[in-house]
């Protein structure tokens, strides 16, 4: 392979570094409106009422919306395939507010200050009602979140608003309690993970204005532009031909765009108003008014013999959806279905979730998408049976993981019985063993400084898009120089995707990504794509272009014969010239390219292909921690963080390299770094940087990063995702190698020094 | 921060004049904070005509105008070499370009309770001069303020021998939740103690033991032991008062430790 596999530079990624204007805000119209909202002071109240007019008189106001001015339409703003299975649970703007931050009144003004100035003088009478803030308590509580006349669900995911349930997914497989009871050893623990924030650099934002045909454009910053458009025309009552959706670069995502959430806004003040209207969140906004991920409660049964071998697996999930039910069905399966398949050795096994409301900032899609937090449940319960039993845990690891060819009654998986196609996790734990030294750190070394060092690991799995769900289409053009243009609706968030979709096509196409011109996400131009999330566009995106880039080889060859009169078989294509066996007839690609848009030949060479999630492979990581425990203070350092990835063949070895590194910094800052607090009174108090503190590079440690890459036949060359897998070990690890060091076993994300300090002393 | 008017006065005597106009008139620094911050300003005070920005060391002590940002302290050749070069170690916090904007004057101004630096400076005896009150003890103002004044510099006396700082902090550049600095004046040891997380005080009766006691372990940890009952820890966001005070003991030990090698 000449450019699949190589690491190839991103083709944006020149001009992203040099600042030039690719983002939303820069391509803003100069005079657009700017929208602020007002925001609910209480985390639940109905609106008894509203008075707007001297904002309306305010000095440049334009437009003052509340819910009496916009359709009353019952939505969900996850950006999932439709029907959606989150439930329809909101609306543009209602008369109930149910977290501090819901919007009240949308304010569009000529200027920011006088927007915010104006958003000053709404008045509004709130009937205060008693709010849910204690997820565990949510479930039969006395206030009802929504009301069931108030929430709509395509079909049954378990939504239960009379009693603020908004998802649950049930699997199991075999008698459990029976296995359970069977077994030589039985643990339990509880455990909880918080509601971490996105904390994406370009928060959310979008601007809208009406072309010279009075269509209705959005640009915004968002992973699923044909879904932007979709909910967008639902809640506006508006026909999709109306409205054309445009991404441009996006600063960073992680599942947090995945949202419809402000397009609606802006679209309809530019419809009200006729001009041009912009939406920028600003960070506190972003941190306490979009979404984050599901905090969960975690209580895990795991059953095993002597040996270490498992027998039984119980994990029973409560996750907090917030006020909104975005991806509470979905994120509850993802929770199930990518992380006990990692667990290969027949056993029973169970899952019970549920999601409830609460008064809270609604969750919503985060990297890894429920797993994380259940994997952090498991593999710290799987490290506490190695403890237990006095056996080392990548021992425990190497008796029961799922191999190639595996079978999990839970996994995605298009074949019946449901087995993994590709899996090299017992290569991944044996590097990783030698990257972190395991030999000669397990279980820890004492230093002298009242420091002890410690090591511990951890696997993970994920999935390659959502089978069933997720398609995308791609279209390849030769262009009449002979250059070629690629058409994609997936959306490249700062990850790369562009590129690697162009080496796919220059692969096939024997030609350079620069000969190759990619346009995504734009509903107008670009055909449909389900959207960037599940770690799908290497995969699924992937493979339709690889299809059409296969398909428009074979069209060139075909047209060469048409143009030299001889056999299909005959003509040979190497990239740049065609030719005939025989060596008699040549041309380059160039002047093929002009001959056949000349009306000599059959016009321009187009294909289009599609792609469907027919399987799901999962990617694998064995990820090890080695931190070093001041038992002086609790305080917690990560020293070293060795992650070995099975993400199939790497088509761009840096990009895949840099999506590892930033997802075990962002889940190291998951582990120990980013705790979500609120008043008593339901207020999040963590709304800027100051507070809420993600890690920097002198926090996370020195992280290596190796690939033991599988061969997955269903992905392009052999390509699985790797996305979000990447995040989801540092949690788990670093939580048995603090453990390992000072036999202090953490249950609660973050883990903080207190934590740590408290269990080495027993308080 | 809105402003309505900005000033960039040439004299310290025309910052004092406006300052005291009426109207909610505030002195700008770094604004690392104030913009943030949602507040209406009358008129904003910019300082940076004053030469308030230097630092000189001489014979005695060492002045560091108000203007002075923490980076510039933070890579000062002299300051990385006096007081066991504890100074530069108090500015870990934020980023350098953070570090490029705040200033040491503000810091100060603002008796900012979770500052490293104010535990540092009250440790090595610093005074800060007003342009109206004068020279006071810095410790002294941190008690009581000085509202409607313009500091303008900082003076650390040069008499500090060997000084040790420690803090512990949930994340490299986070604010820390606990800072304890301890310097040696001639016979004299000072135990300084902030982020507890109010403004950092001197531990008098840890301190006093200390210094008249012959050092030995015991009395190390005697010392170390009155400095965490003698003054009060409370909660916030970064942490439990009830932690702090479990911590402070020990850190303590470790600071006296490093002092008397």
């Amino acid at each position: 392979m000449k450019i699949v596999s190589k690491s190839v530079n991103k083709i944006d990624g020149m001009e992203l570094a040099m600042g030039k204007s690719l983002f939303v805000d820069d391509l803003c119209p100069k005079d657009a409106l700017h929208i602020k909202l007002l925001r609910s002071p209480y985390p639940f109240a109905k609106i008894k009422h509203i008075d707007t007019e001297l904002a309306k008189q305010a000095d440049g106001v334009k437009c003052v919306l509340t819910y009496q001015d916009v359709p009353e339409k019952l939505h969900t703003i996850a950006a999932e395939t439709y029907p959606e299975p989150s439930p329809y649970d909101r609306m543009l703007l209602g008369s109930t507010v149910r977290y501090v931050g819901d919007p009240v009144a949308v304010v569009a003004a000529e200027s920011l200050s006088q927007a915010e100035q104006a958003v000053a003088l709404i008045r509004v009478e709130y009937e205060i009602v008693e709010p849910v803030l204690d997820f565990e308590q949510a479930k039969d509580h006395r206030s009802l979140l929504h009301q069931p006349t108030a929430v709509f669900t395509n079909f049954d995911v378990g939504s239960a608003p009379l009693r603020n349930i908004a998802a649950a997914y049930n699997r199991k497989h075999e008698d459990v309690e029976k296995a359970l009871n069977e077994c030589d050893i039985v643990l339990e623990e509880t455990f909880y993970t918080q509601a971490q924030a996105h904390a994406m650099l370009e928060t959310h934002r979008a601007f809208t204005y009406l072309d010279g045909r009075g269509r209705l454009v959005i640009v915004s910053s968002t992973q699923s532009a044909f879904h932007v458009r979709r909910i967008v025309a639902a809640v506006l009552n508006m026909p999709q031909s109306s409205i054309r959706v445009i991404k441009p670069r996006v600063g960073g995502a992680f599942g947090g765009k995945n949202i419809v959430l402000i397009e609606g806004f802006a679209a309809f003040v530019t419809l009200k108003t006729g001009k041009p209207a912009k939406i920028i969140y600003d960070r506190r906004e972003c941190m306490t008014c979009t979404n984050s991920r599901h905090a969960m409660r975690i209580k895990v049964r795991l059953g095993a013999d002597k040996e270490g071998l498992m027998k039984a697996l119980d994990v029973e999930v409560l996750s907090n959806t917030g006020a909104y039910g975005e991806h509470a069905p979905d994120v509850l399966c993802v929770s199930c279905t990518n992380t006990l398949p990692i667990y290969g050795q027949p056993m029973a096994v169970r899952y019970s979730g549920t999601a409830v409301y609460t008064n809270k900032v609604s969750a919503g899609a985060f990297r890894g998408f429920g797993a994380p937090q259940s994997n952090f449940a498991i593999e710290s319960m799987v490290n506490l049976l190695a403890a237990k039993l006095a056996l080392d845990p990548i021992f425990v690891r190497k008796r029961n993981i799922i191999c190639q060819g595996g079978f999990h009654p839970f996994l995605n998986s298009g074949q019946k019985p449901p087995r993994v196609t590709s899996c090299s996790l017992d290569q991944c734990i044996r590097r990783g063993k030698e990257l972190i030294g395991w030999e000669q750190k397990y279980p820890c070394r004492k230093l002298n400084n009242n420091k002890v060092r410690g090591v511990g690991m951890a696997v993970a799995m994920h999935g390659s898009g959502i089978i069933g769900v997720q398609t995308a289409v791609a279209e390849l053009r030769l262009n009449d120089g002979g250059s070629y243009s690629l058409f994609v609706g997936s959306a490249d968030l700062g990850t790369g995707s562009d590129t690697i979709l162009a080496q796919i096509a220059a692969e096939i196409l024997e030609t350079t990504v620069e000969n190759i011109y990619v346009l995504s996400a734009d509903t107008d131009l670009t055909p449909y794509n389900t959207g960037a999330y599940a770690s799908c566009t290497t995969y699924i995106t992937g493979n339709a272009v690889l299809k059409a880039a296969k398909l428009l080889r074979e069209e060139i060859i075909k047209q060469g014969a048409v143009c030299c009169k001889k056999d299909t078989e005959s003509i040979q294509f190497d990239g740049n010239s065609l030719s005939s066996a025989d060596g008699i007839w040549q041309m380059t690609l160039a002047d093929f390219a002009a001959w056949s848009v000349s009306g000599k030949g059959a016009g321009q060479l187009s294909v289009s292909s599609t792609a469907v999630a027919e399987e799901s492979p999962p990617p694998f990581v064995a990820g090890f921690a080695e931190v070093e425990v001041d038992i002086t203070s609790g305080q917690v350092q990560v020293i070293n963080f060795a992650a070995v990835v099975d993400c199939g063949t790497l088509i761009n070895p840096t990009l895949a390299r840099v999506q590892a590194e930033g997802g075990i910094a962002q889940g190291i800052g998951f582990a120990m770094f980013e705790e979500v607090r609120y008043t008593k009174a339901g207020r999040m108090l963590a709304d800027n940087f100051v507070q809420y503190h993600i890690p920097t590079r002198q926090d996370v440690g020195n992280i290596m990063v190796e690939f033991a890459p599988s061969y997955e036949s269903t992905g392009p060359f052999g390509a699985k995702s790797v996305g979000e897998v990447v995040f989801t070990t540092p949690p788990p690890s670093i939580a048995d190698a603090i453990y390992n060091a000072v036999g202090v076993r953490v249950t609660e994300l973050p883990i903080t020094s207190e934590q740590v300090l408290r269990g080495i002393r027993n308080l | 921060m809105r402003i309505k008017e900005y000033v960039k006065p040439a004299t310290l005597e025309d910052a004092y004049r406006v300052l005291h106009k009426a109207g909610n008139n505030v002195i700008l620094a770094g604004c690392t904070l104030l913009r943030t911050r949602k507040v209406d300003i009358d008129i904003a005070i910019d300082l940076s005509r004053l030469g308030l920005r230097y630092i000189t060391v001489t014979q005695k002590q060492i002045e560091m105008g108000a203007m002075t940002t923490l980076r510039d302290m933070e890579v000062h050749a002299d300051l990385r070499m006096l007081f066991s070069g504890i100074l530069p170690k108090t500015v870990q916090f934020g980023s350098v370009q953070l570090r490029n904007m705040a200033t040491v004057g503000a810091t100060a101004y603002c008796r900012f309770g979770l500052s490293d630096l104010l535990t540092a400076l009250v440790s090595l005896e610093a005074e800060v001069a007003f342009f109206r009150a004068g020279k006071m003890k810095l410790a002294q103002f941190l008690e009581q303020g000085m509202p409607n004044d313009i500091l303008e510099k900082i003076i650390i006396p040069l008499d500090t021998s060997v000084a040790s700082f420690q803090a512990v902090r949930k994340a490299y550049n986070d604010f820390a939740l606990l800072n304890i600095a301890v310097a040696q004046n001639g016979s004299d040891l000072k135990i300084v103690i902030g982020a507890r997380p109010g403004r950092p005080k001197v531990a008098v009766a840890a301190s006093q033991y200390l210094t008249q006691s012959n050092f030995t372990e015991n009395d190390i940890s005697k010392a170390a032991a009155l400095a965490a009952g003698e003054l009060s820890f409370s909660d916030d966001m970064a942490g439990s008062g009830e932690y702090r005070r479990l911590i402070c003991e020990k850190i303590v030990r470790q600071a006296v430790k490093e002092v008397l090698r």
